[in-house]
């Protein structure tokens, strides 16, 4: 949710097919197959092969009606914010116990402009970036498909190899991206609005990687595991949502061209150990970094969209900003611990990362409109945590879950220096996290919160209700409800035209 | 009935010896003797004579007969112990006789100060808590340094099936490990009695979601927890501080687990008298009901009557435990427990458990195993939980690896 909230900025892509791209991955794919399998040695009761999946609708109503950041595109109040299909087929081919083939497909249709007249220029499958053909994935305006993960887990001795198109998540901490950094974010379609105990798992782009984990011998511990990660370039970058869009958060006078750093390789790997009961974990990853940094690159005159700018003693013009989304290379180091105190009940958590080098938009001087380079501050990241289930009604179960969050960032240097999405940055900015999960009859159903609070004056608030119906169905009900007066870019308060209801109902299997 | 209840009175002080089993069982009084021939071995017990043997059954047993339509057949009674538990794990248990004490903490230790290393610790308890070291872990209990079985467990309200689960159920002893390398302790692992890991199959809403629990060996400290979700892909701790509660919705708490799944120390444990009972026995092979045949509740299953069930009676230390007392039926032959009740706050029968096993030869040699659909009701709500076990898929003493299932890193590699 924090890298949610970090994102501004935007994309105004126009969509690249790239079949051919398509084709290289497909065929990539089908060589790791054949060379793998082929090695496979059957047990009595392999192979097997697995299905799992949903099929789910979705829609999520309005409570603001008007987008700002769509001033020239959607002038007008709309109601549905999103009305969605969503499918999902998980295909799991266990070869042997030494070797596995993993697809996670699924196809989503966007109809909210159907339903919504108002929603006049919506694209509700926005994506494409150069190479794009390797995330397996073909789109029209309402409409798309794509292979979401497609990997193979082969056991090498103690060790594991996992190759394809995957997600790698580190940290434990619930709905927070400290160490959670691998891999970025799809937030083009409801940004990080769904039910937070999803957490990424829908949103979290998969990358092509070779990810290599095997114990780690030493005289200390006999729980120690290394793990290995390489991306050779498949480099992405935060999706967000296009312009038009209910959810667009790039102001329509600011034309983004983002482009991923297509080609730049990420490596990182971490080191997990269990010591006297406690979870420890120690990551470095070098990576571009997800979100663009915005680089202005002039502006242009735009009668339609541009923003009326003084240009002259009693002149204006509307200009159209224009920006280069660049990804200048970052170099994290954190870790983790976790554990559980029996006496308080609770399982406590600390996770933090450093970035020497975090690259931000330097301040323009005096005479620039915009920023036009990138300064680099070392930067904090941690959050500190506690869950701890607890009987809140009596009789009932108690909470799944029932957790607090403290996180900070911090940046080193005066912040005067820098900028973020063109706005000021803090020397430090805070959020207080609550979380909330309270079963109900015998865990068919659960009544759910999540209250973020900035203390600089901003909130996130999810309230919901999750219900299960025998084995099959699936019904949420939740609302998203973000303002207050912090509104610089990346703080909630910029997101107070996001409120909304929404309701799911999902068939799975 | 009286003849009965003076027949019950004379046995109530038999402490017999392990290697006077087969004379104490073949000396003991039958069905028969007990009831003043008004019920005999084939009988079928239903509400309509169940007062004539309420003096042999649990409170809940009897519950369920009277009050929810439960009926059991009496089979004979066995008497060679070798068809109640595997061989080698008698063997192991003679050969580590008067091996085990308890510290002052009331902690296992062998005589020279390490921890179990395998087989009964107390083939003759003289205490409660003697008696609860007999079932302290799952592997004990399922006689075997390691197991898996896949089943699941179907969630009945008054009598309708409403929700399935399918789950993939492993463990792991840690200490007191008899038969497969490192034997009797996993090096580096001294400090942990088992790993436990269960793997939900089905529905779709758990499905992938697994759970790995580690038992520390002392027995004053929770058991560490952690759960891989998909949809957080990720291994998360989570605590276990709630005890009073199911995971799943069903109706065994997480404390409850084959009559006893907290730490020993939370409890005390009271030997209270020994005695026949009619209790579920071991059938040959399985005997699979996939969904309930009786009252709509419950499967079919061997019962006997059992010459010397251990009275262990438990009242909980922690005051927010629902339970005023909870009483486990230990046969004295398969030291573990096959019917347990819970009782409310006020007195009453809340929850009532039953293990039915299965003797099966496997690879050469004979495993006992869960086998007819284990039940556990919660009487006051008419609910049952009703969990069975897919037989050809009950492995034990595989060899399995620590590293192989449970860890961290292990629970991640099984992911999707």
């Amino acid at each position: 949710m924090d890298r949610g909230s970090d994102a501004a900025g935007g994309i105004l892509n126009p969509r690249i097919p790239a079949i051919g791209d398509t084709r290289t991955a497909w065929l990539a794919w089908s060589i790791i197959l054949v060379t793998i399998g082929s090695g496979a040695v059957s047990a009595a009761d392999y192979p097997h092969l697995d299905a799992t999946g949903f099929q789910r609708l979705q829609s999520a109503i309005s409570l603001d009606g008007k987008n700002p950041n769509n001033r020239g595109v959607d002038d007008t109040a709309h109601t549905v914010n999103l009305f969605r299909s969503f499918g999902q087929l998980e295909l799991i081919y266990d070869s042997s116990r030494t070797l596995r083939l993993y697809g996670k497909f699924r196809v989503m249709t966007e109809h909210a402009s159907d339903l919504d007249g108002r929603l006049r220029n919506f694209d509700g499958c926005p994506a494409g970036f150069r190479g794009d053909g390797w995330s397996v994935r073909v789109s029209s305006d309402h409409a798309c498909a794509e292979a979401w993960e497609l990997y193979t887990d082969v056991s090498l001795g103690a060790a594991w190899v996992r190759i394809g198109k995957q997600q790698v998540v580190w940290g434990e901490t619930l709905g927070r991206r400290v160490l959670d950094v691998v891999n970025p974010l799809d937030l083009n379609w409801h940004l990080f609005l769904e039910p937070f105990v999803e957490e990424f798992d829908n949103i979290r782009i998969p990358q092509w990687m070779l990810r290599v984990t095997s114990p780690l011998p030493n005289p200390w511990s006999a729980e120690t595991d290394l793990e290995v990660i390489a991306n050779p370039g498949d480099s992405i970058s935060t999706q967000l949502p296009g312009l038009g869009s209910p959810y667009n958060l790039t102001p329509s006078f600011v034309a983004v061209h983002d482009e991923p750093a297509r080609g730049h390789w990420t490596v990182g790997g971490r080191i997990t150990e269990n010591v006297l009961g406690a979870s420890l974990s120690l990551i470095a990853l070098s990576k571009p970094v997800d979100d663009a940094v915005l680089l202005s690159s002039g502006a242009v005159v735009d009668p339609k969209l541009g923003l009326p700018t003084p240009v002259a003693s009693g002149q204006t013009v509307p200009l159209r900003f224009l920006s280069d989304g660049v990804h200048p290379r970052v170099f994290l180091a954190g870790g983790s611990a976790n554990y559980f105190q029996q006496q308080l009940g609770g399982v406590f958590r600390l996770e933090a990362t450093v970035a020497p080098d975090q690259p931000y938009q330097k301040a323009p001087g005096s005479g620039d409109p915009a920023p036009t380079h990138v300064k680099r501050r070392a930067t904090w990241r941690y959050a500190l945590a506690v869950d701890r289930p607890t009987v809140l009604f009596p009789g009932a179960d108690a909470t799944t879950i029932l957790s607090f969050t403290f996180f900070e960032t911090i940046v080193a240097g005066a912040p005067r220096g820098i900028r973020s999405n063109g706005a000021r940055v803090d020397a430090t900015a805070e959020q207080l996290t609550f979380a909330l999960s309270q079963p109900l009859l015998r865990k068919l159903l659960f009544l759910e919160l999540l209250a973020n609070y900035d203390p600089d004056g901003a909130f996130w608030v999810q309230p919901g209700a999750r219900a299960i119906v025998g084995d099959h169905w699936r019904f949420d009900l939740f609302a998203n409800l973000l303002g207050g007066g912090e509104n610089r870019p990346g703080r909630f308060g910029a997101l107070g035209f996001a409120d909304e209801v929404a309701l799911r109902g999902a068939y799975g299997f | 009935m009286a003849g009965a209840t003076a027949g019950l009175c004379a046995l109530r002080s038999a402490v017999p010896g392990w290697g006077a089993r087969s004379a104490a069982a073949a000396s003991s009084p039958t069905l028969d003797d007990l009831t003043g021939g008004r019920i005999s071995v084939g009988a079928t017990i239903t509400r309509d004579n169940a007062g004539v043997v309420k003096e042999l059954l649990s409170p809940g047993t009897y519950e369920k007969i009277v009050r929810y339509g439960l009926e059991l057949t009496v089979a004979p009674t066995t008497t060679d112990e070798r068809r109640l538990v595997p061989e080698p794990w008698l063997e192991a248990s003679e050969h580590h006789r008067g091996m085990a004490v308890l510290d002052e903490k009331g902690q296992l230790r062998t005589r020279d100060g390490r921890p179990w290393i395998g087989g009964f610790p107390f083939l003759e308890p003289r205490t409660g808590l003697e008696a609860a070291w007999n079932i302290a872990s799952p592997s004990w209990i399922e006689y075997a340094d390691d197991f898996s079985y896949g089943g699941g467990e179907h969630l009945i309200r008054k009598g309708e099936v409403y929700r399935s689960l399918k789950w993939i159920f492993t463990g792991i002893s840690t200490v007191g490990r008899t038969r497969m390398p490192p034997a009797p302790f996993y090096p580096g692992h001294e400090d942990e009695l088992y790993r436990l890991l269960i793997r939900y199959v089905e529905p779709f809403d758990y499905r992938g979601t697994s759970i790995l629990t580690v038992r520390p060996y002392d027995q004053t400290r929770l058991e560490r927890a952690y759960a891989y979700v998909p949809a957080t892909r990720r291994v998360r701790e989570v605590p276990t501080y709630q005890r009073w509660e199911s995971a799943s919705g069903n109706d065994i708490f997480r404390s409850d687990h084959n009559g006893n799944n907290d730490p020993l120390s939370h409890w005390s444990w009271s030997l209270v008298e020994r005695r026949p009972m009619i209790l579920p026995g071991v059938s040959d092979g399985y005997e699979i009901d996939p969904l309930p045949t009786i009252a709509g509740r419950f499967p079919r299953g061997r019962w006997e009557l059992r010459p010397d069930a251990q009275v262990l009676e438990a009242v909980p230390k922690d005051p927010q435990c629902p339970y005023a007392k909870k009483i486990l039926y230990v046969d004295s032959v398969m030291r573990k427990p096959l019917v347990f009740d819970f009782y409310d706050r006020t007195g009453r029968v809340w929850k009532t458990g039953v293990h039915h096993h299965a003797r099966i030869r496997k690879d050469g040699e004979t495993i006992i195993s869960f086998n007819h659909p284990n039940h556990t009701m919660d009487l006051l709500a008419d609910h049952v939980t009703y969990i069975w076990v897919d037989a050809p898929s009950v492995e034990k003493n595989a060899g399995r690896k620590l590293e192989d299932l449970w860890t961290e890193e292990a629970m991640l590699r099984a992911a999707y």
